[in-house]
């Protein structure tokens, strides 16, 4: 076994391995790691950093969504109140519209109801002035002569009754 | 490979690319000093050369560079905790060097360094002694009380004592075994079935697949190997910072 036998590279293997040894780990002491710790380092500060920006922009975030929360209700109670105002204008308006469409129509009802009256008083009058014609008539024919036009009157209000 | 009998440990053999003597020692570099000089351009490549940008939302490659350092930083952090971290640099530069190791050894006909065990030995014995210094200059003289079991009755101290000791001086030992055994044993064993495939001619498909299976076997082993190489690692640094 080359490993047991050429005890006469031991020396030159152990002093090449002291040398690389050494050679590297300068290389990596003063290049290698401080470059990596600085990028490892680089890119914690800023995942943390961003994370950090993250939770200001979240909270930022959840007041501008209570503002808006708030403004929506605020202006859901003041469509209710206009609404609601603008139901009793129109049942005020409508109520008072139509006391006077009934006021028109109760005076409407009056004045006919009177002219109906005349109207009727009218008739029954010159029902009157018939019934004495008639009866003047009558009496003309049968009597043969004219009666007084008072007498005839009389004789009709007697059997009218009124 | 290039060796005359193409056995299956030929692959493990040391062989001078440059010759450099230094005051009578040899320091040649060899195959296996190519290996590491590979290991360390790849592991910086991959490394500085992903996170070049440094993009705030990464790339493939960046994220691998980046999932390479959470991966030895979560380590480090579950086995010791936040007193581990000024260790970091160490850790992590112990477990890309093996990984890579590993891992570029996987490559047909490449040199896997962390097959010798002189070299595992020599990462484990400057870990042993480094978490054996740390724990004395933490804890001064109470650092032998590591070696007392707690709650065991004194009657089992002479028993315990030194039982507690030989498992403490036999860390390196498995720590270093561990991984050389692994990469030794897998290596062997794809060479092994490598010789039958052109040993067995049409019939050598059945090896061939054995291999294809394998190698990702291997490779997850690579993977595995360096993982607790580095786990134990942190642990024994655990030990020294707590003792029990």
């Amino acid at each position: 076994m080359p490993q047991l036998q050429q005890i006469d590279t031991f020396l030159s293997q152990v002093v090449w391995l002291v040398l690389a040894f050494v050679v590297l780990f300068v290389v990596l002491r003063t290049i290698a790691l401080p470059k990596i710790q600085a990028t490892l380092e680089a890119r914690r500060d800023r995942i943390e950093g961003d994370l950090d920006r993250a939770q200001t922009l979240r909270r930022e975030a959840e007041q501008v969504l209570a503002e808006y929360e708030a403004a929506m209700a605020e202006g859901r109670d003041r469509a209710q109140a206009v609404i609601r105002g603008a139901v009793e204008d129109g049942k005020a308006q409508a109520a008072t519209a139509h006391e006077a469409l009934a006021g028109r129509l109760a005076d409407d009802i009056g004045r006919a109801e009177a002219r109906i009256a005349a109207a009727r008083d009218e008739a029954v009058a010159n029902i009157r002035d018939v019934a004495v014609e008639v009866v003047q008539a009558a009496a003309q024919r049968l009597i043969g002569g004219r009666i007084a036009r008072k007498s005839a009157t009389d004789a009709v209000d007697a059997v009218s009754d009124g | 490979m290039a060796g005359e009998k193409h056995g299956p440990l030929d692959q493990f053999t040391i062989k001078p690319l440059v010759s450099i003597d230094i005051g009578g020692a040899d320091l040649s570099f060899t195959n296996s000093s190519l290996a590491m000089l590979i290991t360390v351009l790849s592991v910086s490549l991959f490394l500085v050369v992903g996170m070049s940008r440094g993009r705030l939302v990464p790339g493939r490659w960046q994220s691998m560079a980046e999932l390479s350092y959470e991966f030895v930083a979560g380590l480090l952090k579950e086995t010791v905790g936040n007193e581990g971290r000024r260790y970091f640099p160490w850790i992590f530069t112990l477990f890309m060097f093996i990984l890579f190791g590993n891992l570029l050894g996987m490559i047909p006909s490449a040199f896997t360094f962390t097959s010798h065990i002189v070299v595992t030995f020599a990462m484990a014995l400057v870990v042993f002694l480094f978490v054996t210094l740390l724990a004395v200059f933490k804890h001064g003289i109470r650092f032998f009380s590591f070696f007392v079991p707690p709650g065991a009755p004194k009657l089992m101290w002479p028993l315990l004592i030194p039982i507690e000791v030989i498992s403490y001086l036999s860390r390196p030992v498995s720590l270093s075994v561990r991984l050389f055994a692994n990469m030794l044993a897998g290596h062997t064993l794809l060479k092994v079935f490598a010789g039958f495939v052109v040993a067995l001619g049409a019939a050598g498909v059945v090896p061939l697949l054995f291999i294809v299976a394998l190698t990702g076997l291997e490779i997850l082993i690579a993977f595995l190997q360096a993982y607790v190489f580095t786990i134990l690692t942190c642990l024994y640094i655990n030990d020294a910072l707590h003792l029990h």
